[in-house]
């Protein structure tokens, strides 16, 4: 599903946050990405968006080669990555229902579609019953699920989360581990970036452990590994 | 475009006007102010031109008739010019008609002109038409022989002079007209950016979920249009309204034969038209300026 062949990215003012990366995830895979801070795993993500552009090496998303796409068609890649982010990114002006909507009206969706979908969106993320309230009425575990709830507003296949938890307090942080651990269950391929050890740790799923840069373990039950600090 | 997404663009465009209130009230009004002079030089281009197709028209050579001929030997004259190759038209201009036309070229101070009935001093003429205005100075030449004419006046140099005039009052509203679309291009652009910047992360959402480049212009390039589209419809009102009033006062005092002011009753379809096609592409040249410049996608 998502292949990185000797992928290396220095940024523009010379900062190598990828070196010479490779790693293959399955469909239906559910893969942790850790290492400390600044060891590359936003990157990882921002290259796999075509937010940004690999310095060599190539990436293969579903079978389309990722750095090779023109314009026009980075919409209809990214429609087919769901991601979620540390600082949720909801809008504050449109309640959880249209925060959700949003995402479908985007590509197009029908107002039938979006009807059907949304409410079972939330369902699955636990929040039928706080679907009229803005983003700033919840808490932080709920809008991590509201962002959940958006990111898979399209069926994507592939699911990134670019540390999920990290805001969140242990036991809300375990919830949206568990509640990501149902999505994959479903089908979707899910790759986590987190320096969370406990949750690694504790889900015993394939770990890629990055350090400046560097692809430096790649267990199929994988623990965290890293000392934290 | 599929109507859904229209839909969307319309109500996402609509939110960010109202949102962004003060902003686009004073870009709308900002707009309004430059069509509404942009509007009056439309006008007084339009009378300019109409102006100078009745002066046309009217290209005419006078020729006036000795003191003192009688009514059949007027009426010979005519004949004679009539006979004239490149004659169009002679018609009889009498001392009466000079008169009163004088009467109504002074208007309320007619009163001047009492008690000139009885010596009139305006001589009797012919107003003729040409063919060919280019051969004017051969048939003035041509007039001036006939027997009881007394001077032919030729206005084709004074025409020449007031079509040099309006020619150049028509110059110069293109070029401030087109000043004052720039302005305007201007300002909606910069509304536009502000718009695009109190919206940033919303852009940034709709990138990360998929949306298409144009998806994302779309409502700011609606919105651009619909602040254009407003000051113009605004502007349309002002200026219909003020040509109007301004009708009504001055074509009882003015309405000589040779300026005649254009109807508004002709002219509000081209008015609105322009109004409503300048601040549509006024609008949208402004937001594509600013998307392309603000909004990286
Ligand atoms: N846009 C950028 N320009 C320059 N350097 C960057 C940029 N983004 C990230 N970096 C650097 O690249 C390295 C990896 O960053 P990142 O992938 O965000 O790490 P992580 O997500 O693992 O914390 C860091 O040293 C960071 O400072
Ligand atoms: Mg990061």
């Amino acid at each position: 599903m998502i292949t990185f062949e000797n992928v290396t990215k220095a940024y523009d003012n010379g900062t190598v946050a990828l070196d010479n990366i490779s790693f293959h995830i399955d469909k239906g895979e559910f893969v942790f990405v850790v290492g400390p801070s600044g060891a590359g795993k936003s990157t990882i993500t921002r290259l796999l968006m075509h937010e940004e552009l690999p310095t060599s090496g190539s990436i293969l998303v579903d079978g389309i080669a990722v750095q090779d796409l023109k314009r026009p068609e980075i919409p209809y890649l990214r429609r087919s990555i769901g991601v979620v982010f540390q600082d949720f990114r909801l809008l504050d002006d449109r309640n959880v229902y249209e925060n959700v909507s949003f995402a479908m009206q985007i590509v197009g969706a029908s107002r039938r579609e979006i009807r059907r979908q949304v409410p079972s969106l939330l369902s699955m993320v636990g929040l039928s019953h706080k679907a009229k309230l803005l983003p700033t009425q919840l808490s932080r575990g709920e809008a991590q699920r509201v962002s959940l709830a958006r990111a898979l507003a399209n069926n994507p296949p592939i699911l990134l989360a670019d540390e999920p938890t990290a805001s969140l307090p242990p036991k809300t942080a375990f919830e949206i581990v568990e509640l990501i651990g149902e999505i994959n269950a479903r089908g979707t391929t899910v790759v986590m970036a987190t320096h969370a050890k406990d949750i690694v740790d504790n889900m015993k799923k394939r770990v890629i452990a990055i350090e400046d840069g560097l692809l430096v373990r790649d267990e199929v039950k994988g623990g965290y590994g890293f000392e934290t600090r | 475009m599929k109507l859904a997404n229209f839909r969307y663009y319309l109500s996402q465009s609509l939110r960010s006007v109202v949102r962004n209130g003060f902003m686009s009230v004073s870009s709308i009004f900002t707009v309004m102010c430059c069509l509404f002079i942009l509007g009056l030089f439309l006008i007084i281009s339009m009378n300019v031109n109409s102006i100078a197709d009745q002066i046309r028209n009217q290209c005419e050579i006078q020729a006036f008739i000795a003191d003192g001929s009688s009514q059949r030997q007027i009426t010979e004259i005519g004949e004679r010019i009539r006979a004239l190759d490149n004659v169009r038209e002679a018609v009889l201009f009498t001392k009466k008609d000079a008169l009163d036309y004088m009467r109504k070229l002074f208007a309320d101070n007619a009163q001047a002109l009492d008690g000139l009935e009885n010596d009139n001093p305006f001589p009797d003429s012919y107003k003729i038409t040409l063919k060919d205005l280019s051969q004017a100075g051969t048939t003035v030449v041509s007039v001036g022989t006939i027997t009881g004419v007394k001077n032919v006046e030729n206005k084709q140099a004074l025409m020449d002079k007031i079509l040099a005039v309006t020619g150049k009052i028509k110059d110069a509203s293109l070029w401030l007209m087109l000043l004052l679309c720039v302005v305007s291009v201007f300002i909606i652009a910069n509304t536009i950016k502000l718009a695009v910047f109190s919206r940033r992360r919303e852009i940034n959402v709709m990138k990360f979920v998929g949306a298409t480049d144009w998806f994302i212009r779309w409502p700011f390039i609606i919105e651009g249009i619909i602040i254009g589209v407003s000051g113009g419809l605004i502007a349309f009102g002002l200026v219909s309204w003020g040509y109007i009033a301004v009708l009504k006062d001055v074509d009882g005092a003015i309405s000589l034969d040779m300026f005649r002011f254009v109807p508004y009753p002709g002219i509000w379809h081209i008015l609105l038209a322009a109004f409503i096609g300048l601040g549509a592409v006024i609008g949208a040249a402004g937001s594509s300026l600013s998307i392309r410049k603000h909004l990286k996608v």
